[in-house]
């Protein structure tokens, strides 16, 4: 079963996600920095791919590029590449184990740092070394709690409304 | 099992390909042309308030700190200012003596092509920008009068360049971005080079060196003024390490920015235009070379 977000909420959690990423963080602890847009972004493609879909994420990546300052369409094209698997998958994705899912949710978020990679070296960017990789792992430790929190957000948004 | 029972619209697929090719057409106008300067503009505008927030806590710390500090403190300070004050004056006293003499010895030479700068102070947000980019963003825009390719310094050198101009703010390539390169001109020799960025802070590379050069470590790097971006002898960078392999016909040299290239700080935006604008047409024909920047 599964309740139908309000466009604000997840605009709400799009913008506090976009925050947390441009947010200043000290440089060892920046190269953990999770990608928080990109998971939130999953996070809906997952639980409403009828209301959050491949455009809502083009948005969302663009919205990233232009905050960071960085070439426009970069991150927009590493979004639709994570959503569309996403997209597809979410209606067995209830049904796998948590450790199948954290698995999906690890490749998504490689395809999307892959991509990025990618645009990255062909726009020339400085020397990308293994810390690229690096939030891939804080990633995976933060879904479950991301999952946990914006699960909670959308029941009580349901409830309000049933309750009206 | 499709999830496509209560689907509407075009498929997930066709999405997928269409917004792939969009993204390239973007990535593609954006690297090689201009077409998509404004629209980038308005909408950097409407989302400008998100990074003026992830600035607020760095901003209240320092507000904080200023408005909690003990009174003693603020009067030593005020104290240490003061003195600071009345020495540069003293030194700009003399400054303004020297430039005068200057100009008129350069008038005599007919070589009349320095430069009246002007100075406005901006801050750098403290925000983090694109991994691997070396960009920052300060708080005024074109309502201020900053415009794209205007240098930006600190007290202590060149920081970079504006590369775009928003209406009520501006995003700045640091002179340590990859794709940023400084001319540059050893202070001790005279010798000029380019100083490319490598995506590090703290090492600018010099480029097209031969292995003879006359550049020691501890040399001090100033603005060439070639190529007419940046106006000339502002601080850049002090030399830090030269190695010459046997092998190789040119030189490593690497050397350490003298600006302080991290965020929230105060800087200096540079206005320059010619003093004098009659000049003799043979003195305008400058050697433009070296370019400053590849498009980012």
């Amino acid at each position: 079963m599964k309740a139908r977000p309000s466009a604000l909420l997840m605009l709400t959690t799009l913008l506090v996600a976009a925050l947390l990423d441009i947010l200043p963080l000290t440089a060892p602890v920046a190269h953990w920095r999770p990608d928080w847009l990109a998971l939130t972004v999953l996070y809906w493609c997952l639980a409403a791919p009828q209301r959050f879909n491949i455009g809502s994420a083009w948005l969302a990546g663009l919205m990233l590029d232009l905050l960071l300052g960085g070439l426009l369409g970069q991150h927009a094209l590493a979004m639709i590449v994570m959503a569309y698997p996403a997209v597809r998958l979410s209606a067995q994705f209830p049904l796998f184990s948590v450790l199948q899912q954290l698995l999906l949710v690890a490749a998504a978020l490689a395809l999307y740092r892959g991509m990025l990679m990618w645009i990255y070296g062909v726009s020339g960017a400085g020397p990308l070394d293994w810390a690229f990789w690096a939030p891939l792992v804080s990633n995976v430790l933060l879904w479950p709690w991301l999952d946990f929190g914006l699960r909670r957000l959308l029941r009580r948004g349901a409830r309000e409304t049933a309750g009206l | 099992m499709r999830d496509s029972l209560f689907q509407r619209g075009p498929s997930p697929l066709l999405r997928l390909l269409v917004l792939a090719a969009l993204s390239l057409a973007l990535l593609f106008l954006d690297r090689n042309t201009h077409q998509l300067d404004t629209t980038r503009s308005v909408l950097a505008t409407l989302l400008h308030p998100l990074q003026v927030a992830a600035d607020l806590p760095v901003r209240a710390r320092a507000w904080l700190h200023e408005h909690i500090a003990a009174h003693h403190t603020l009067i030593t300070r005020n104290q240490a200012l003061r003195e600071e004050n009345r020495l540069l004056r003293a030194r700009l006293a003399r400054f303004a003596a020297l430039q005068r003499e200057n100009e008129e010895l350069r008038a005599l030479l007919h070589s009349a092509r320095r430069l009246e700068t002007r100075l406005a102070s901006a801050r750098l947000l403290a925000i983090s920008m694109t991994p691997y980019r070396q960009q920052a963003v300060i708080d005024k825009g074109t309502q201020d009068g900053v415009e794209v390719g205007m240098p930006v310094i600190d007290e202590h050198g060149l920081v970079g360049q504006i590369i775009r101009a928003h209406p009520y703010h501006a995003e700045v390539m640091l002179i340590s971005d990859p794709n940023h390169a400084t001319p540059v001109q050893d202070l001790r020799s005279g010798v000029r080079s380019i100083a490319q960025g490598t995506g590090r802070t703290d090492v600018l590379n010099l480029l097209y060196l031969p292995a003879n050069t006359d550049i020691r470590e501890g040399d001090l790097l100033v603005t060439s003024g070639l190529g007419g971006r940046f106006p000339p002898d502002y601080p850049v960078a002090r030399v830090a390490e030269v190695s010459r392999a046997p092998g190789s016909a040119f030189a490593h040299i690497r050397a350490t920015p003298l600006a302080h290239l991290n965020t929230g700080r105060k800087v200096l935006l540079v206005t320059a235009r010619p003093l004098i604008p009659a000049a003799p047409p043979d003195d305008e024909a400058r050697p433009a070379a070296e370019a400053e920047t590849n498009p980012p």
